[in-house]
């Protein structure tokens, strides 16, 4: 029996402002996204914004721990319009690193609100608090949607070439 | 496609409970998860896991945490349960991942526990890992309150993961 299974994977050959998961299928109990990315922007880090159902009106809230190797840090934020994908390494950060991602979605399907984990990390041997990070949150999307569609955007200019992107669909049975 | 992650079983409830069971665990894995979303009905009680029926105070934690304002990471030794969620586990929904690594070896176990709730201006964000002191293989686990019931629709899933076919 086959419970955890690739949906779909992108590698991105060229820079893209966007990464869109579009009819995404209702048959699974959870979905779990990873992903590999660098930024194009000319700074360390770049934010990345996460939308789900390409819906920008939902309420959405999350939690946030934060540490970047000398400062440990939480924050909360509410009555947000955007959810929060992460933090990946731009252009001017350590030369051939990507950060790591991983959204988790339990019970995507259901009918209710749903909450969802996110952690993002980057390591890139350095001391320098702006280049490294770990980032990991507890996020709610008050929508009562099935969730069909994920889309991943930097804050600033593109992925980079390289990124690459993997959804997975997790079963109960 | 080869198994990775199978589930082993799910308990969905159709009312409120006080405690959800996996019991009879097949030692055919390697690793255990368990990956729990709901909502307790008793505002100030909490969310706790014991495995075996053991409720000795045979487990510790080292955990970190954020509230939304507050970063901070503390340890608790000789506890006779695993915290899973924080006090704050009424209205709106949470979940609770728990992995358990080596769940049949004859060492020490240690799992690796993520709790996860927003609550539109409040929040937790809980990452710990925690140890059962004893070297018998996991053949339950417990899901209980400190008071108070999970609400019906809190759902719980045991998930065998093998290291490789």
């Amino acid at each position: 029996m086959t419970n955890m299974e690739l949906i779909t994977a992108t590698t991105l050959s060229t820079p893209a402002a966007s990464v869109t998961f579009n009819s995404i299928p209702q048959t699974y109990n959870h979905l779990l996204l990873k992903y590999s990315v660098r930024g194009t922007e000319s700074n360390f880090t770049t934010g990345i914004t996460l939308l789900l159902n390409n819906n920008s009106s939902t309420v959405n809230s999350r939690t946030t721990l934060t540490g970047t190797g000398t400062t440990a840090s939480s924050s909360q934020s509410s009555l947000a319009s955007l959810l929060f994908g992460g933090t990946m390494p731009s252009a001017s950060n350590t030369a051939s690193t990507f950060g790591s991602s991983e959204i988790f979605i339990p019970n995507y399907t259901s009918s209710s609100n749903k909450p969802f984990s996110l952690i993002s990390v980057s390591e890139g041997n350095t001391t320098t608090s702006a280049r490294t990070y770990i980032h990991t949150s507890a996020q709610l999307i008050r929508d009562t949607n099935p969730i069909t569609r994920i889309d991943l955007t930097p804050n600033d200019f593109s992925f980079e070439v390289g990124s690459t992107f993997r959804l997975y669909g997790i079963s109960n049975t | 496609m080869p198994s990775t992650m199978t589930p082993i079983a799910t308990t969905t409830l159709s009312s409120a409970a006080s405690s959800i069971t996996f019991s009879s665990i097949p030692a055919t894995y390697t690793h255990l998860r368990v990956v729990f979303t709901g909502l307790g009905d008793t505002s100030g009680n909490a969310g706790r896991m014991t495995v075996n029926s053991d409720t000795g105070t045979n487990y510790s934690r080292t955990q970190l945490l954020g509230d939304g304002a507050t970063a901070y990471s503390n340890a608790s030794t000789n506890s006779a349960f695993i915290g899973l969620t924080t006090g704050n586990f009424v209205t709106y929904p949470w979940f609770v991942n728990v992995d358990i690594f080596n769940y049949t070896g004859s060492t020490y176990k240690t799992m690796l526990l993520s709790f996860s709730s927003d609550r539109n201006g409040l929040g937790d964000v809980v990452r710990s890992v925690n140890l059962w002191r004893s070297t018998s293989a996991i053949t339950s686990i417990q899901l209980t309150t400190s008071g108070g019931n999970y609400t019906a629709g809190s759902t719980a899933t045991l998930f065998g993961i093998k290291a490789a076919s």
